[in-house]
């Protein structure tokens, strides 16, 4: 299978206008950021349209289908967000449209597994008493998990539709997970977990905006502030959603930038 | 003697006799050919050696007997991935263990008793473990990593070794590549799967017989030491050699080496109550078997041939959830279980790291 490098190497000619961030739970907290941000702020040259496409639950399974030039959702919820969001049901090359996928990058569902609570990331396994992991394993377990949102990615790539992903919040310091483990292992498990999918994405010349520094305790953690609500179990809120919509329309303009060079070169 | 009188072979069993036992049988029909000394069915069973060995402990966990992975995968690994990081193939992440002096280095590793100059191997930037140089099939991004493993690794195999009830080795190879330094003995030559060969540095063994029994004494002094009912089951994998770094041709250097381990198991077995040999060499490499259970390249077993051999096994020592076996004396027919040709490659799982001798030689 071959991937195009650069996603600015479409063919397409027509300047991106369109904005589209799209993708699981996480993505209410981008609508909800939008939403509080100053209108001059925002970029004018993008129309920015923000839905959920629904619950990442679904995620583990295979919840689309390449049809020919189309990519065909196959969960139901999807179709009908996606159609509410784009005003047809199956997600198609269009010139003037840049994806933003908010899906892939989150942690929680491999990391509550008990598996972590005898096994470990090789930095902290030791000191713990626990069996060590090492990256590479981290690594297929991580590109496992996130298989079928990664074929979604090659899907779009061979089909020219232009995208990039939003990575998920960093871990909450009060996530339920952490009750049965360590921190520590919670945080490298994360970390291991979205180094190995920036790396698969890297090599396909996918570019992705990581969570926005600002929001980063030193620890590693969420900070609180950006924390959606002390019940939720990993959500952030709109003061987050707001700086990373900041970075996201940042990333847009740059992949635009990049499409214009490259059509001028051509 | 004179005719009419007694001698020891007028009351010996028909299976002691080549003519009834083996001639006159078809030899998927061979009956009677193991007699365990000891059960295996409520023990707890650890596993290690040459590439056969991982049939043996499959076949143990297909059962439904108690064997003991210390290192198990994380679940969250996909399957078709474990062989590849040396999950799941034996009690632990050890990867091949063909000699006796790797077996016996393996608990002084894991016990301090050695701790080998050659401590990691850098291959083109990345970190190789000398003692199981394929079990991270890219090798480890940092020497801090490939250490941090091995530690774990280590103090899995102590966890291993003090608490099977019943530890099962297969005897692989004589020929083997040591440290010139400290004698660290390792499963491939330097260079091939990994690490540089230097003529300097390391220099080839064909361990003899006197050295391999006293190998496996010491290391089964060194079991009974921290698990003193501990059991060995031995047997001898039936796999030739993928190449030899005698003089010898391969087939000549691989009768060499199959005949000393096997004479070095079966003098275990006689020497100690507590060693069982179960006779897979035989089942398969024996002339009456015809070299049936062979690939047509003459060195791999086909399933066929774990099958059966693992039919004999069985036979006589019931699954713990099994009912149990026929009355004594009556053997259920292993070929029921066995195909005749080697078409169940198919289903052949197989982690071999010898088998990458295969690419050194000329073309």
């Amino acid at each position: 299978m071959m991937f195009r490098t650069k996603q600015a190497a479409s063919s397409a000619s027509s300047r991106i206008t369109t904005l589209r961030v799209m993708g699981d739970s996480h993505t209410t907290a981008l609508a909800d950021g939008w939403d509080l941000m100053p209108v001059d702020k925002r970029d004018p040259s993008f129309d920015v349209q923000i839905r959920g496409l629904g619950s990442g639950k679904h995620f583990h399974r295979r919840y689309f289908e390449p049809t020919g030039p189309d990519i065909r959702w196959l969960v139901g919820e999807y179709v009908d967000n996606f159609t509410a969001l784009t005003g047809r049901p199956t997600l198609s090359p269009e010139d003037d449209v840049l994806y933003a996928m908010c899906m892939s990058f989150h942690t929680a569902f491999i990391a509550a597994k008990p598996t972590w609570r005898t096994s470990a990331p090789w930095r902290v396994a030791g000191k713990l008493g626990l069996t060590a992991v090492s990256d590479a394993v981290m690594g297929e377990i991580a590109r496992e998990y996130a298989r079928h949102s990664l074929d979604l990615f090659d899907a779009m790539l061979e089909r020219n539709i232009r995208f990039f992903v939003i990575c998920s919040p960093p871990i909450k310091t009060d996530w339920r997970p952490l009750q049965a483990m360590s921190p520590e292992v919670a945080l490298e498990i994360d970390r291991l977990f979205r180094e190995a999918i920036s790396q698969h994405l890297t090599a396909r010349g996918v570019q992705f905006a990581p969570p926005p520094r600002a929001t980063v305790a030193p620890s590693g953690f969420l900070k609180p502030e950006f924390a959606f609500a002390e019940d939720d179990p990993h959500h952030a809120n709109g003061a987050y959603g707001k700086l990373m919509m900041a970075d996201v329309l940042k990333l847009a303009a740059e992949i635009r930038r990049q499409q214009v060079q490259a059509q001028s070169g051509e | 003697m004179t005719k009419g009188e007694t001698n020891p072979y007028a009351s010996q069993p028909p299976r002691a006799f080549w003519s009834r036992a083996v001639a006159q049988c078809n030899p998927l029909e061979l009956a009677d050919v193991y007699r365990p000394r000891f059960s295996f069915s409520d023990d707890t069973i650890g596993a290690a050696g040459s590439c056969f060995a991982q049939h043996i402990g499959r076949a143990f966990r297909e059962r439904g007997f108690d064997f003991l992975d210390v290192e198990p995968a994380p679940p969250e690994l996909p399957s078709g991935k474990h062989a590849a990081y040396g999950y799941g193939i034996y009690s632990a992440r050890y990867g091949n263990v063909y000699s006796a002096r790797q077996l016996l280095q393996l608990f002084q590793r894991a016990h301090g008793e050695f701790k080998p100059k050659d401590e990691a191997w850098n291959t083109g930037g990345r970190w190789h473990d000398p003692f199981r140089p394929t079990i991270e099939p890219d090798g480890f991004s940092s020497r801090e990593e490939m250490l941090a493993i091995r530690e774990s690794h280590l103090a899995a195999v102590r966890k291993l070794f003090a608490s099977v009830d019943t530890f099962v080795f297969t005897f692989g190879l004589t020929e083997g590549w040591v440290s010139k330094e400290d004698g660290a003995a390792f499963p491939m030559c330097p260079g091939t799967a990994a690490g540089t060969f230097d003529a300097a540095k390391y220099e080839f063994r064909n361990f003899n017989y006197g050295e391999i029994l006293a190998d496996m004494r010491a290391f089964m002094e060194r079991m009974t030491a921290i698990n003193r009912s501990i059991k060995f089951l031995l047997t001898v994998s039936p796999v030739p050699l993928t190449a030899t770094a005698t003089q010898d041709h391969v087939m000549v250097a691989t009768s060499y080496s199959k005949s000393t381990l096997r004479a070095v198991a079966g003098d275990l077995y006689s020497l100690y109550d507590s060693v069982e040999y179960f006779p897979s060499y035989e089942l398969v490499a024996a002339t009456p078997m015809k070299a049936m259970f062979f690939a047509p390249n003459m060195r791999e077993v086909s399933m066929a041939g774990v099958r059966t051999v693992m039919g004999h096994f069985f036979s006589q020592h019931k699954a713990p959830q099994q009912a149990p076996p026929v009355a004594d004396g009556v053997q259920p027919s292993p070929h029921l279980h066995a195909a005749t040709t080697a078409s169940a490659e198919a289903d052949h799982f197989d982690v071999c790291d010898e088998r990458l001798l295969e690419r050194w030689g000329p073309r």
